[in-house]
């Protein structure tokens, strides 16, 4: 599914460096990626999800050269095979419920927008128990509805790569682990591949593999 | 695009107080410009339209501003005034027909328009309800005021005080409203037309009051044979009515009295450079204005300090469009979350660009729809919805006919003049003389059919010297009015007798101080019967060798009856004579006689006073013959000859005499006065 090899990546005008030399995960397999703050985890996730690109090195993900597309055919790539749950949910926040979960349809012109996207949308909220929240706007959800709208949005293309950037971040303990019971069964169900960044120990031990950044992080960010 | 759209209305959707607040901007920044501009085109249109449809303006000497402002718009007054003599000159010269104006006063806030019936077909304006003007007194409102004041036909106005500090300086009336104006979409909507007499009341010029003759003698200061001098104390009236109309009548020269603008409607280019030739002149008392230049410079002056508007508008929308740029790059900081959210889950930054230029782009169509809205609601609420109707002068003229190939019509105002008509034009024109057999056309009230009549008329065929006693008070097409006796209005003779005095059947009424009994001089006939004929070759120009023809075979009639007159005076030399009424003043200059009137009716008997001072006239005046409208009563006949005194029975002609014409009549009073001159010791 990802095979990384010799990748380095640099933010411009910083000390920080990510260097992987070889990273292998295979389809259906629950990652989590951990490591302490500035270790380069979401940017790990970034590149995998094509957002950033490495300097040198490759990034392979489900046989595509990430390394080598551009930025259009990146994010097309994006599109089509990843879902992305990000640490403050990012909803929208003047769009209610439903149509968040419908973004990426409204904003990519790969995707239509059709009633079989809707009934999955609704589909969706349904299985996180959002079905009776549709009409409302980010403001009126709680955490956790605002978590399981994210991931609604994530999963509403079926991707086979779903990326979660500290998804359980401020929540209660109960939370937490309903929103990794979610995730697990999300990507159980459509058979997608998960990679979870956190620095939260008890989520950590529930994944099968953990990834520690500090392995990859050179320098300082 | 639908999507992008679809977010950019749910973003502004969300933000509705921050939306309001930028389509508010925008629709301000345009909208006042926008108005401006619309409204200065639209008044500009208008105002242009109505100078363009008017094409010259006559008044006083002063600014051309303010008289093209009073003439077209009614607004503002001209620092002088000119005289019912200038329109009658434009009248008279042949080149233009002279419409004239008079506006000083106010009723309720809107202007009294005083003019003549012309007015209403130049302007095209008719009649939504009710009547036109009949008499002054009357008026009829234009749509606006009507619907404002809620006034109908049948409803009083009163005019508006001049001046609350001087409470004689004019007295108000209460005017009649005769009929609505149906909506004409120019400033006519915002008047009260009357005639132009109606004016004058108003101003003083005319006036009636009681008869301080026949009422309270504590009025009456002074009196001799010529005049009354009544105390202050007379009060005129307010309002007029069928009562008091008859005693309604003017101080001085009417055709000295004041109009504040005449509108000139040349009947041709060649009379309209005539005419403006004849006001170039440095020291003439009056200006000729072209409106549609003074308008035009107006607009010039207008539009100077429009650009500077313009430009300030320009500043404010450059100023109002940075902030707003402000507003949306702050905007976009705020909401770099949103838009990195949108690139990570798949958005090209292309559809991002799109997205925020869909928000500005609604937001901006909604201002310019707002702004484009409002400002075509004030101009509709408040731009002039200005049309200018007017007829060509020929058109004006033919409005008055039934079809344009009809008969034109005369209408006269006593049998001779009717008599010479019919005599001059046969059947080319049809004659109109709707007074009644039994009254003496001279004292005629008249009804509103009867005036009708006279409205209606092609040519109003007047005699002069005072004999038309209602056209004072009565509202006619001014341009259409001719005075047969215009001729030798410098001939009239005075009667100067009795101002007033009871007169049969028509009751109380003033003899004039001339005498109006004009065509009792054949000569003087000729020359109104002349006046006759250029006035029907005028009105129709292919018949003038059938007038001619007519007037030679009249004048020679007439020539005769002079001379029948002549020879029958020939005996009486400057032997005294008598008449029962001043009704032969010009048949006495004309063939000398020594002739004294007493004011005598023939079918009463006079009071034993007047036969006191008939006798003691007598004395001093030994006449043997007395003229009589007609026979005298027996009795009265009787005592005549018992003083030496030989009655005969000399028909003026005002009214179609029993038997016979006026030519007939004539000669008969010829042969009556040959026939008792030689019985004459």
């Amino acid at each position: 599914m990802i095979a990384i090899s010799d990748l380095e990546f640099r933010f411009p005008g910083s000390d920080f460096r990510l260097a992987v030399p070889s990273l292998s995960i295979t389809a259906g397999e629950r990652v989590a990626i951990a490591g302490p703050s500035g270790s380069g985890k979401t940017t790990l996730l970034h590149l995998i999800a094509g957002i950033l690109s490495p300097e040198r090195g490759t990034i392979r993900v489900r046989d595509h050269a990430l390394h080598s597309l551009g930025d259009a055919a990146r994010r097309a790539f994006r599109v089509a095979h990843i879902g992305l749950v990000f640490q403050n949910f990012e909803l929208i926040h003047y769009l209610d419920t439903f149509q968040n979960i419908l973004l990426p349809c409204r904003l990519n012109p790969a995707l239509r927008l059709t009633v079989e996207m809707e009934r999955r949308a609704q589909a969706l909220a349904q299985q996180t128990g959002l079905d009776h929240r549709l009409g409302y706007f980010p403001h009126q959800l709680s955490h956790g509805e605002k978590q399981r709208a994210a991931i609604c949005r994530a999963l509403l293309t079926k991707p086979a790569l779903l990326l979660a950037d500290e998804p359980t971040g401020n929540l209660d303990p109960t939370a937490k682990h309903r929103i990794v019971d979610l995730l697990f069964q999300q990507a159980q169900e459509s058979g997608a591949t998960l990679l979870t960044v956190t620095h939260d120990a008890e989520i950590m031990a529930r994944f099968p593999r953990v990834l520690n950044c500090r392995d990859f992080a050179a320098g300082g960010k | 695009m639908k999507s992008v759209l679809f977010l950019a209305i749910r973003y502004l959707r969300f933000n509705r107080v921050k939306t309001a607040i930028m389509v508010f901007s925008i629709a301000v920044a345009v909208f006042l410009p926008l108005a401006v501009h619309l409204l200065v085109r639209d008044y500009q249109r208008g105002l242009l339209a109505r100078a363009e449809a008017t094409p010259l303006i006559a008044g006083a000497p002063g600014s051309r501003f303010d008289l093209v402002l009073h003439a077209l718009y009614f607004r503002g007054k001209p620092a002088r005034d000119l005289t019912m003599n200038d329109a009658a000159a434009i009248n008279h010269s042949g080149l233009a027909l002279a419409i004239p104006l008079l506006q000083k006063h106010s009723a309720r806030g809107f202007p009294i328009v005083g003019t003549s019936l012309e007015y209403f077909d130049f302007r095209a304006l008719s009649l939504a309800q009710g009547d036109g003007l009949a008499r002054v007194g009357d008026c009829v409102l234009g749509a606006s005021v009507a619907e404002k004041l809620r006034l109908h036909p049948g409803d009083k106005i009163m005019s508006d005080p001049e001046n609350v500090f001087d409470l004689a300086g004019s007295y108000p009336i209460n005017m009649h409203v005769k009929g609505i104006l149906a909506p004409a979409g120019n400033p006519d909507d915002d008047a009260i037309f009357t005639d132009y007499k109606t004016e004058w009341i108003i101003l003083g010029f005319m006036h009636g009051h009681q008869d301080v003759a026949q009422s309270d003698p504590n009025l009456l200061l002074a009196r001799d044979p010529t005049n009354l001098v009544a105390s202050e104390a007379v009060l005129p009236f307010q309002e007029i009515n069928d009562d008091n109309l008859i005693l309604f009548h003017t101080h001085g020269d009417e055709t000295k009295f004041p109009v504040t603008a005449i509108l000139v409607v040349p009947h041709d280019v060649k009379s309209a450079t005539l005419l403006r030739g004849r006001f170039e002149d440095p020291k003439a008392a009056a200006q000729l204005l072209i409106p549609k230049e003074v308008v035009s410079e107006t607009f010039d002056l207008v539009f100077r300090v429009k650009r500077f508007f313009d430009a300030q508008a320009l500043l404010v929308g450059g100023a109002t469009a940075l902030l707003l740029g402000l507003v949306v790059l702050l905007s976009l900081r705020l909401r770099r979350g949103e838009m990195e959210t949108m690139f990570k889950i798949g958005c090209a930054r292309w559809t991002i660009f799109r997205l925020l230029a869909a928000e500005i782009t609604v937001v901006t169509t909604c201002g310019v729809v707002l702004a484009v809205g409002l400002a075509w609601i004030v101009t509709v609420k408040f731009g002039a919805r200005w049309r200018a109707h007017t007829l060509p002068p020929q058109a004006i003229h033919q409005e008055s006919l039934s079809t344009p190939n009809a008969q034109p019509r005369v209408a006269v105002v006593n049998y001779p003049l009717s008599y010479f008509t019919s005599r001059l034009a046969g059947n080319e024109v049809e004659i109109i003389f709707p007074i009644p057999p039994n009254e003496d056309p001279a004292f005629w009230k008249p009804d509103s059919k009867g005036l009708r009549e006279y409205q209606t008329a092609d040519l109003i065929l007047l005699n002069g010297a005072d004999y038309e006693k209602w056209l004072p008070t009565s509202a006619l097409p001014l341009s259409r009015q001719v005075v047969t006796s215009a001729a030798f209005a410098d001939a009239y003779m005075t009667n100067g007798e009795v101002i007033t005095h009871s007169h049969g059947s028509e009751g109380l009424h003033s003899h004039g101080l001339l005498d109006f009994n004009t065509w009792m001089d054949p000569t003087q006939a000729k020359q109104q019967a002349q006046a006759i004929r250029d006035q029907l070759i005028r009105l129709r120009p292919t018949a003038a060798g059938k007038f001619d023809t007519n007037l030679q075979s009249l004048e020679k009639d007439l020539d005769d009856l002079d001379r029948l007159l002549a020879h029958a005076s020939v005996p009486l030399g400057r032997a005294p004579m008598l008449g029962s009424h001043p009704v032969y003043h010009y048949a006495a200059r004309r063939y000398g006689w020594n002739l004294k009137s007493v004011h005598w009716e023939p079918d009463e008997m006079p009071s034993d006073a007047d036969w006191r001072k008939f006798e003691q006239l007598h004395a001093e005046h030994p006449a043997k013959i007395m003229l009589w409208e007609e026979d005298p009563l027996p009795s009265v006949a009787a005592r005549l000859r018992q003083m030496g005194i030989e009655p005969i029975a000399f028909e003026t002609c005002a009214s179609q005499p029993k038997t016979g014409d006026y030519l007939t009549a004539m000669k008969t009073n010829a042969a009556r006065l040959a026939a008792a001159a030689a019985k004459a010791p």
